[in-house]
């Protein structure tokens, strides 16, 4: 610099720099007590949860919701333990807040008196977490396949090699491939928890060669859309999606002896913002707000008043409407919080044998 | 004050100091980065693996106990190193091809060979299971076109799947890795021995490999280590025997939680492979010599 700007000057302005900053980081500071941070799964399905959802909370409340996808138990476990809890509410898995030895440590206790839970069942209230939203793990068959034939109806045909050919899929884990497995064996829905693990596993070991076993769930829809798999397991959620983009794929799927699945909103274990995540968790959970959703993304809502408002044609699509009806079984959140580390370590033997 | 001195007496203590040992100053922004981003928490996950929370030997008991856990060990290094020899084969001729092009062909060259490094993994995953799927663009050329095959071929969704994609995307990095070793290769030697009468095969053999290797170790080395950190593209493109250690060291951070189990296998397979490169290096000293010459 030339002499023109003496060291005054140079003072002065790093100051103004300085000050300008610090401004500007507590502006950012303040606005933190009005902001929550939202974590979930990211797609179609969170862009719905900002219409249906976050945008009008936002309105109510002018607390403004940040959300993200990527979703991951273990960055909640790294941010408790480094006491840098980042996200305010996210959309756990049912197995995260049923497992009564270690859902405290990652998860805060829910204060129902806060939370308007009116049309929430007994069984989706979690002293961790509260239902939001439902899934159904289904069958799910490439029409091509089975043109003109009578297409596979019940988990028990995928081990019918003759009436239905082809190749079967299904996931390279132990969650609902154990559930599939039993019920394709003949157990009922009723005696299907807690699970018969040897069972299941021997009853795959009949058809372990001829199945696709994949790791992803876009691999399922994928490769059932592409005559790759004639049949696997799917969500009904991406069947649905995929439907809707392309009317004419031929993937259809089977309600009968689906396995419903639920998610939870649940905060994590030293979030700073407790009682707003509350606020936004309670917003979450109203009957018309879920069946707004609910028709837009064919998600189930948790709230069976929801299902009240809508016509029966969208009730078809949601899960929470068919479990009612019976064809689905409910995943079994607590007993697969207490297993999951034995069956892991099992599934990793048996994979490899 | 240091610039006063620097002008009037040109070799003070130091100067001196700083001719002599001044490698070292330079040294320590590369140390840092070593201790902290990478001494430390490899330490702090050698840590996670002997506490749950107490001290526990039980991880590596496991480990070296439960045959499914060798038998992952066993498929990441056959895993790997199946995929550095084919990824050799390729990336050789075509490093050796890119250097002797015309400068204009080797921009275009080099282009090529980079783009794909630019691609998600993810999406090269995916594309490549619709290409070798039973009616993917493959069978069905061979199948239904060309006649030659009576069945679809099984391409994808075991072994071959697995070393197709990671080969795929190993070859770019490999292809970089030893072209910047050739271009250090003076040429006028391959000229020298064709000037004494050997032929361009003879040259090439006996001149321009042999200069050539200690690269090709280089890199294999490099290549073989990445392929042992994949776990995506075996989860992918793999069957149900292709899950190696590091499927299974991602398996228990994200989805059971069990950090201990996790790290455990971790750290056996980061002594594994030390070892695995301390039995190479000590193969071969006299190489590893001349190439520092």
């Amino acid at each position: 610099m030339n002499k023109r700007f003496g060291v005054w000057t140079k003072s002065l302005l790093s100051g103004v720099l300085v000050a300008a900053f610090c401004a500007a980081a507590g502006v950012v500071a303040s606005a933190d007590e009005n902001t929550l941070v939202f974590a979930g799964w990211g797609g179609d399905w969170q862009k719905a949860e900002r219409t249906y959802f976050f945008d009008s909370f936002e309105k109510e409340t002018g607390i403004r919701v940040i959300d993200l996808p990527d979703l991951n138990l273990s960055k909640i476990k790294a941010m408790v333990e480094t006491n840098n809890v980042e996200w305010d509410v996210v959309q756990a898995l049912g197995m995260w807040v049923s497992n009564k030895d270690h859902a405290d440590e990652l998860f805060e206790r829910l204060d129902y008196g806060m939370i308007n839970t009116d049309g929430i069942p007994e069984a989706l209230r979690a002293p961790n977490g509260v239902g939001v939203a439902t899934f159904a793990m289904v069958l799910a068959y490439n029409t091509n396949a089975f043109a003109g034939k009578d297409p596979p109806a019940k988990w028990q045909d995928m081990w019918d090699m003759e009436k239905f050919p082809g190749k079967r899929g299904m996931i390279n884990q132990p969650r609902y491939a154990l559930e599939a497995g039993l019920i394709g064996g003949g157990v009922t829905k009723d005696q299907l928890y807690p699970l018969d693990v040897d069972k299941s596993l021997a009853h795959w070991k009949q058809i372990k060669d001829k199945v696709l076993w994949w790791d992803q769930w876009p691999q399922s829809i994928t490769l059932l859309a592409s005559g790759e798999l004639a049949m696997t397991l799917s969500s009904q959620g991406r069947v649905l999606s995929l439907l809707q983009k392309e009317p004419n794929a031929p993937v259809a799927m089977v309600w009968n002896d689906g396995i419903m699945t639920t998610d939870f909103l649940a905060i994590p274990k030293g979030s700073k913002r407790k009682e707003n995540a509350q606020k936004l968790i309670s917003w979450m959970l109203d009957a018309k707000r879920q069946a707004d959703y609910a028709k837009a993304t064919g998600v189930g809502p948790s709230n069976i008043k929801a299902l009240d408002s809508l016509s029966d044609d969208v009730k078809e699509t949601l899960p929470s409407y068919h479990y009612q009806k019976g064809e689905l079984v409910a995943f079994d959140n607590v007993w697969w919080a207490a297993n999951l580390k034995n069956l892991t370590d099992r599934w990793n033997q048996w994979k490899l044998q | 004050m240091p610039g006063r001195a620097l002008s009037a007496n040109a070799s003070s203590f130091a100067d001196r100091a700083l001719a002599r040992h001044g490698f070292l100053l330079l040294l320590l922004p590369g140390l840092f980065f070593s201790v902290v981003f990478f001494a430390l928490p490899v330490g702090l996950l050698l840590k996670r693996s002997f506490f749950d929370p107490g001290f526990t030997l039980g991880f590596y008991e496991e480990i070296f106990t439960n045959p499914a856990y060798l038998t992952s060990f066993w498929i990441s290094l056959k895993i790997a190193f199946i995929t550095t020899v084919f990824s050799m084969l390729a990336s050789y001729p075509l490093a050796y091809a890119i250097l002797i092009a015309p400068s204009a062909v080797r921009s275009i060259m080099l282009a090529c060979v980079l783009l794909p490094l630019w691609t998600n993994i993810l999406i090269r995953c995916y594309a490549w299971m619709l290409i070798l799927q039973t009616n993917g663009v493959i069978n069905t050329m061979l199948v239904s076109w060309l006649g030659v095959a009576n069945e679809p071929i099984p391409l994808v969704f075991n072994l071959t799947g697995v070393i197709i994609g990671m080969t795929h995307y190993l070859i770019p990095i490999n292809t970089l890795v030893i072209l910047s070793v050739m271009t250090g290769i003076d040429l006028r030697l391959v000229s020298a021995a064709k000037g004494l009468g050997a032929n361009p095969v003879r040259a090439f053999l006996h001149v321009f490999f042999p200069l050539s290797m200690p690269g090709v170790s280089a890199s294999a080395i490099l290549i073989f280590v990445v392929g042992l950190g994949f776990f995506v593209t075996p989860a992918l493109l793999g069957g149900q025997r292709e899950t190696n250690v590091s499927m299974l060291v991602s398996l228990y951070f994200t989805d059971v939680l069990n950090w201990g189990m996790g790290s455990a296998l971790a750290t056996v397979l980061m002594v594994l492979t030390v070892l695995l490169l301390f039995g190479y290096s000590f193969l071969q000293p006299d190489k590893m010599q001349s190439s520092l010459r």
